[in-house]
């Protein structure tokens, strides 16, 4: 969030400030310096020892710093108005600041813990690391055939061994639910063997075929996508950088100037040719 | 679907026919309720999972998945005889006819597992979903490839299995007691699920310098078939990448061929011109 001056001339003058005002590079890093404290602070209150001497004062600091995270959002979203939340890195500050709001009771409980995703912000705040969060989202949809097929594959996977081997072993392959879990487990390779494939081939000799198909075309494919969104990733991260586009370009760009000249001295040719054609 | 039977001789008459069912199956509305129906199915036979749902609903869904099945026997069937044998040219209808195929065998005696492998129906989800089956082609295509990797890892196992036999097969029978066993531990060690703890450290015991084995078959073995993978997904994702972008490519290469020529057009019109000013003149 660069201050651009010109970018905010549509803007009623109050709005304008607040924008210009946040977008300051002294004010962003005074931010970041605060998220940073900020997870110094959240790191702190997990020592019971810490917050037996300091707890007061650790307390207070954090609600200082959840104040300043509240007033740039609150400003940024007055100026903004409905367009702020077309921008899905505010949207994402939207939600880590709010989480802190809302009262931790209850079934809410869970949300105390969660008040550290706060940190996260320093994400959308540090342009490199950004542009890496990016790149790996924007790599992500063209996977989603690749996902589909993982789809497809475990759901059938899943059908074939609860109906095999849910008789014997109902506490793997109970349900499929359950089987889609241990399928998971084997997929991660975690234990396949010693806790799961072994004590099945006790008992179904030639359950080894399903074991080794599913490992080789599952893990395969996982790691097909896995790869294949870092890779394409890295390929836009690349892609931005490099001047490759950029030459090709380039050489089409003097070939048209080449053309141009040609044609200019054509027309010459022609003006002076013409007169003495009459 | 009406037939006009032309006047004409027996065999266009036939011909059109073809024509027809192929026409027929191929039509996007089809697909889809093929699609539908193919999903429909996917949902039945996880439902026949559940002994709950297969108590009271039973019946029904037998008759749905009979129904359906039914469906696809036709559509498989009708472009059996549309395209004789050329349908066993193409793999993917190879392999829709294997899939259906599995469900009309009787499951019964040494049979009896075929009956959970009819959800390998959900299968032909792949072959109908055009972009997940340029994955699938793109993995596949990049596979003959890779032949002289795969050989070399079937070396090293078979190397590693007969060794591990000699070996160990003594104290360690269950474990590496023949070959067979020897190449599931070895997969199990290459996985590395549990190398250590479970195969490694008790062999350990008994022979010390046993780690030498272990360290050296997990070094080449895994580090050969992650290269394995890895080259496959690469060049896989190369050749899906390659058709997106040599369309890009050749709008580039098309655009400079055209100034190219555009320009010597205009300076052959220069000449000519020049030449025409000094005939005047």
């Amino acid at each position: 969030m660069t201050a651009d001056a010109t970018s905010y001339d549509h803007l009623p003058p109050w709005k304008a400030a607040l924008e210009r005002f946040w977008g300051q590079k002294t004010v962003q890093n005074f931010v970041i310096a605060l998220i940073l404290i900020n997870a110094a602070i959240l790191g702190m209150e997990t020592s019971p020892s810490i917050m037996a001497a300091w707890g007061n004062t650790l307390h207070a600091l954090d609600q200082a710093i959840l104040a300043v995270f509240v007033a740039e959002i609150g400003c940024l979203l007055a100026a903004r108005g409905w367009r702020f939340f077309k921008d899905p890195w505010c949207v994402f500050d939207f939600i880590v600041v709010g989480i802190a709001l809302v009262p931790a009771s209850g079934p809410f409980a869970v949300l105390r813990s969660l008040r550290v995703l706060r940190v996260l912000r320093l994400v959308n705040k540090i342009p490199s690391i950004r542009r890496v969060v990016g790149a790996l989202l924007g790599a992500i949809p063209g996977m989603a055939s690749v996902f589909g097929l993982v789809m497809i594959l475990f759901y059938v996977f899943a059908v074939i061994s609860t109906k095999l081997f849910s008789q014997s072993f109902p506490d793997l392959f109970g349900d499929l639910g359950l089987s889609l879990f241990t399928l998971f487990q084997i997929m991660t390779l975690e234990g396949w063997s010693g806790d799961i494939a072994r004590p099945i081939m006790a008992v179904y000799p030639y359950s080894w075929i399903f074991f080794f198909i599913f490992i080789l075309t599952a893990t395969f494919t996982v790691l097909n996508l896995f790869i294949a969104v870092i890779v394409n990733s890295l390929n836009t991260i690349h892609e931005e950088e490099s001047a490759d586009l950029g030459n090709d370009m380039e050489t089409v760009r003097k070939e048209l100037a080449a053309v141009h000249e040609e044609v200019t001295a054509l027309r010459k040719l022609l003006e002076s040719n013409t007169p003495p054609l009459r | 679907m009406t037939i006009s039977l032309e006047p004409s001789s027996e065999g266009t008459v036939t011909l059109g026919l073809k024509h027809r069912i192929e026409a027929f199956w191929a039509l996007k509305s089809v697909q889809n309720v093929v699609i539908a129906l193919i999903l429909i199915n996917a949902v039945l036979l996880g439902m026949e999972t559940s002994p709950r749902i297969m108590a009271s609903w039973g019946k029904l869904i037998t008759t749905l998945d009979h129904a359906i099945l039914t469906v696809f026997v036709v559509e498989i069937a009708s472009l059996l005889f549309a395209r004789g044998w050329r349908f066993f040219k193409d793999p993917w209808s190879v392999f829709d006819f294997v899939v259906v195929g599995i469900a009309l065998i009787p499951a019964s005696g040494p049979f009896a597992v075929l009956r959970s492998l009819r959800v390998l129906r959900v299968l032909r989800l792949i072959s109908k979903i055009p972009s997940i089956r340029k994955v699938v082609g793109a993995l596949l295509g990049a596979l003959p490839g890779m032949a002289s990797v795969f050989a070399l890892v079937m070396i090293l196992f078979y190397v590693n299995a007969v060794i591990a036999t000699k070996l160990f097969g003594q104290d360690f029978p269950e474990l590496f007691g023949n070959l067979g066993m020897s190449f599931f531990t070895l997969f199990q060690v290459m996985t590395l699920e549990a190398w250590a703890g479970g195969v490694a450290r008790p062999i350990m015991e008994v022979y010390p310098y046993a780690w030498i084995f272990f360290i050296l078959f997990i070094l080449t073995a895994t580090f050969t078939v992650l290269n394995l993978f890895v080259a496959v997904i690469v060049n896989s994702l190369n050749a899906i990448h390659g058709q997106e972008e040599s369309s890009k490519g050749n709008d580039m290469q098309t655009m400079r061929n055209e100034l190219e020529l555009m320009r010597r057009e205009v300076s052959e019109l220069r000449k000519h011109l020049l030449e025409n000013r000094n005939d005047h003149v």
